[in-house]
């Protein structure tokens, strides 16, 4: 599906990549902590699929050792500019070898992906064994996720946002073991990469 | 671009390892170069320390 916005909504985010910051909120780290322990290896190396400007890589940068990945040359110019380590790439098609990260995170980008069930492959395989995938977005089924679902509509963007039972789903669907940690307006859903044993 | 990230990255399409041809670095860092992939033989360009690893049928806009 493609809006007037383009694939993935990509060239709204080059145009609004120095704004964007401005508006969404600095993004704290409690909910990596947690879908990190229901990992079964010690995480350091993150993938921060989608993560534009790098908002959620800069404070996950305390603790870990993110990599920003996102379609938009404009988002990505900001994340570099915070000297965080950058590619530009489709999620589809990760640019990554197998097993490359600990664990893999699309944070408040689920939403907007093209191809969610490519992007949770491609994460999949690239998190080594024992590692994690984690999406964080809002849930479509609560009332003020309903109520950002209609604003990003109204915006005409291509976005479709996910609940948190049919993300855990997506997940499951991947071969990963997976379970909804956070319920409500933001949801959490984590799955691990199961052992070859 | 740090050098230490060619331990991760590697060519979209097929997977395989990529060579990295810098052609600016500053402090540690590849400004511009390109990446090429031993296997299809595609390269992918680095532009203001940035590499750009989209499949090429992506690569100019959306």
């Amino acid at each position: 599906m493609t809006g007037w916005l383009g694939r993935g909504d990509v060239q709204f985010f080059d145009r609004v990549a120095r704004l964007y910051d401005v508006f969404m909120p600095p993004s704290g780290t409690d909910w990596a902590t947690a879908a990190f322990d229901f990992a079964d290896r010690p995480v350091e190396r993150v993938l921060d699929l989608a993560g534009g400007t790098g908002r959620v890589s800069a404070a996950l940068a305390h603790d870990y050792d993110p990599v920003v990945a996102d379609v938009s040359a404009g988002m990505l110019t900001r994340a570099h500019d915070r000297g965080l380590p950058t590619v530009r790439a489709d999620a589809g098609r990760l640019p990554l070898r197998d097993d490359a990260v600990d664990a893999a995170v699309v944070v408040d980008a689920y939403h907007h992906l093209p191809d969610r069930a490519a992007a949770i492959r491609e994460a999949a395989r690239v998190v080594a064994p024992g590692g994690v995938v984690v999406i964080r977005d809002f849930d479509p089924t609560t009332l003020p996720g309903r109520g950002i679902a209609a604003s990003e509509a109204l915006f005409g963007m291509d976005s479709e946002f996910v609940a948190a039972d049919a993300a855990a789903q997506a997940l499951t669907r991947a071969g990963l073991q997976a379970r909804v940690l956070d319920r409500g307006t933001v949801y959490t859903a984590v799955g691990r990469v199961p052992r070859a044993d | 671009m740090k050098e230490s990230l060619m331990e991760i990255v590697c060519c979209p399409m097929d997977k395989h390892d990529l060579e990295l041809d810098a052609d600016e670095r500053d402090d540690g860092e590849i400004i511009s170069g390109t990446l090429t992939c031993t296997d299809c033989g595609e390269s992918y360009p680095i532009e203001d320390g940035i590499p750009n690893l989209l499949p090429p049928d992506m690569r100019d806009g959306a």
